[in-house]
């Protein structure tokens, strides 16, 4: 993850020095050599995914390509607001290293799922969450797209929901493979902890509106920045609604930013029309420059 | 329409069984074919059908729905893979996947080479997000009809790690929920014997992995548990999986043999032969590998189907089948649905 850009980039190589530099290890070589255990480590996971979007963007903006709006699904967000020049990359990988940790301590192990619901709108959704509260916490995590909510919560109630999902016609109810119940209420003490590390930073005001997790709005200054970041933790991120307002603002293309092209897909899902590109590597690198400066 | 480049260099009879095989899916799938190979060699072969056509042997079909690429180069069974992948940059593997690539046509149909097919495809067309190797992935029938047990990988991958035979399930749940239609599939570990400390380095670790996942993990399944329809998706490294396979057409063609034999050993039991055929027919249909034509890779961006190297015209014709059921299906599009929805929230922390 990350080494082409490494390798072709000198701003993303710095990028990766940086993180090493921040967090005291080699997160540049775990990154590029494994082993994927390692990786997988929630002290690394999310430094890792920080550090090669971080290393994307440096390397797509020797470009001189500007962006009018930034927003960024749940650790992402972190990106963002890097990418508005609110937030320094060194803070952002320390403190994404302590949101994990914070977010996985959050629940004992076991005690937590996340389920996939695919072909149900979010307000079917919603329903069902309702239902399956008998058992325990349960509710929308993540709204990915205008079928595909992610839910969060106990276990038992978590996968009650989904059961009553496949009965209400959903096409599919996944669990997930995630060590924790994210972005709902049940995160609280995670929040709780992360507020004296977030109180620490620096946040300047932002120099394009960053579109924000929890509430799906824009805003522009340092101290709302921070507030979003504490309080999507143990909030749904409203990624469809998100998209859809930058939509409603004008936006007619994207630009995924780090690896994978998973954004992209949901994009398209929300949206057919606009032009979704990515870059996470050299080759979509040339491909979505091209494709801009045109 | 739906176009689908089918190698027309690949196979053991290659390009008599590729060209059949099109002129039979053209005819009958409503699909076009754009045939990749030696022009004169297809074109040959094209005009031998016609020929023959006009003998009244051959239901017409219309050419207009089948098309040639050119390519001159062409890999071969024994040619090293990494090397011809590298080398003949002109063979009809890899003109094949430029034109997925391209969005010329939307699938790749190939009886050559496995390996080179693979490589070239994931270099090419390019893997799904997430997906370290692609795997191949085939149906077996089982005793429940309409209820297959998919085995992956059976040849795309001789060596893997622990955390490619993870990959291997992720991949086979969402092919068993998405094409065969099993809920929360149930996932089993080939190994040699069902207790956890059963087994090689691998798939010890493997098991590791996966009991901790939220897989719908059953455990270690024997040799034996492939077609009792007890799992859904039997998970094993390519070289492993192949072996399988392979074992398992022998045996059916011994048995197909030894049954033909034992029928016609005297005048009572042809006579009973004679009653049964329409049940023998439908048994060997249910086993025949021709039948199910080819094993779609999956963990590719587009669509790729490998088939037999001694596939006949019949195995040609149906892997074009499968082709175009995974591109009607939108399988990569549920496949990346659902592993998108994993991949955002395992962001965050996996188990």
């Amino acid at each position: 993850m990350g080494r082409a850009l490494y390798d072709a980039v000198p701003a993303a190589r710095e990028i990766f020095e940086q993180a090493d530099e921040a967090l005291g290890s080699k997160l540049s070589s775990l990154c590029f050599d494994g082993p994927d255990e390692e990786l997988r480590l929630t002290a690394n996971t999310q430094p890792a995914i920080l550090a090669a979007s971080i290393a994307a963007l440096k390397a797509l903006e020797q470009h001189d390509l500007a962006a009018d709006f930034v927003a960024g699904h749940s650790l992402g967000e972190y990106s963002a607001l890097v990418a508005a020049g609110s937030l320094s990359f060194g803070d952002a990988v320390v403190t994404v290293r302590k949101r994990g940790l914070f977010m996985q301590e959050a629940v004992p192990a076991g005690e937590g799922a996340m389920a996939a619901l695919i072909g149900a709108s979010p307000e079917v959704v919603s329903a069902i969450c309702l239902e399956a509260q008998e058992l325990g916490t349960c509710s929308p995590a993540n709204l990915n797209s205008p079928s595909q909510t992610v839910i969060a919560g106990h276990r038992s109630a978590v996968e009650k929901a989904a059961e009553i999902a496949k009965k209400r016609g959903a096409k599919r109810a996944v669990m997930l493979a995630v060590s924790a119940p994210f972005h709902c209420e049940l995160m609280s003490p995670a929040a709780a902890r992360l507020q004296p590390v977030l109180e620490e930073i620096s946040f300047a005001d932002l120099r394009i509106p960053l579109v924000t997790n929890v509430d799906a709005a824009f805003i522009t200054s340092g101290k709302e920045a921070k507030q979003s970041l504490l309080r999507q933790v143990a909030s749904p991120v409203r990624w469809s609604e998100s998209v859809r307002l930058m939509l409603d603002s004008g936006v007619t293309t994207f630009v995924e930013v780090g690896p994978g092209k998973v954004l992209s897909g949901l994009i398209r899902q929300i949206d057919r029309d606009c032009t979704v590109l990515n870059v996470e590597d050299a080759q979509s690198l040339d491909a979505t420059v091209a494709a801009l400066e045109r | 329409m739906l176009k689908i480049a089918v190698d027309a260099m690949g196979g053991d009879y290659a390009p008599a069984s590729e060209v059949e095989g099109a002129i039979e899916a053209a005819r009958d799938l409503g699909v076009g074919i754009l045939l990749v190979g030696r022009t004169e060699l297809i074109q040959a072969e094209l005009d031998r059908h016609r020929r023959s056509r006009a003998l009244g042997r051959t239901r017409f079909w219309r050419s207009s729905n089948i098309e040639i690429a050119d390519a001159r180069e062409v890999v071969t069974m024994s040619d090293p893979v990494a090397a011809a992948v590298r080398r003949k940059k002109n063979s009809s593997i890899r003109v094949a996947a430029k034109l997925v690539r391209d969005g010329v046509a939307q699938a790749l149909v190939s009886a050559g080479n496995t390996g080179a097919v693979m490589m070239t495809s994931k270099l090419v067309i390019g893997s799904l997000p997430n997906v370290d190797r692609p795997a191949l992935a085939t149906v077996l029938p089982t005793l429940v009809e309409g209820h297959g047990t998919v085995i992956l990988d059976v040849g795309a991958n001789a060596e893997c790690k622990p955390s490619h035979l993870y990959d291997f399930a992720v991949m086979g749940s969402l092919y068993s929920s998405v094409i065969v239609g099993v809920d929360n599939p149930r996932v089993g570990l080939l190994s040699i014997g069902e207790e956890e400390i059963k087994g090689n380095d691998l798939t010890k670790e493997a098991f590791k992995l996966l009991k901790n996942s939220s897989i719908n993990f059953i455990g270690n399944v024997e040799g034996r548990d492939m077609y009792t329809g007890q799992v859904d998706v039997v998970v094993c490294d390519g070289f492993t999986g192949n072996v399988a396979l392979k074992v398992s057409e022998g045996v059916f063609e011994f048995i197909m043999l030894l049954l033909k034999h034992e029928l016609k050993a005297s005048l009572q039991t042809k006579a009973g032969a004679m009653l049964t055929r329409p049940a023998f027919r439908e048994f060997k249909k249910r086993l025949d590998y021709a039948e199910y034509g080819g094993a779609p890779l999956l963990g590719i961006q587009g669509v790729t189907v490998i088939c037999h190297g001694r596939s006949n015209a019949k195995a040609i014709r149906n892997a074009i089948a499968v082709a175009r059921d995974y591109c009607l299906g939108e399988v990569n599009q549920k496949i990346e649905s659902q592993l998108g929805a994993a991949v955002m929230a395992s962001r965050d922390g996996r188990r």
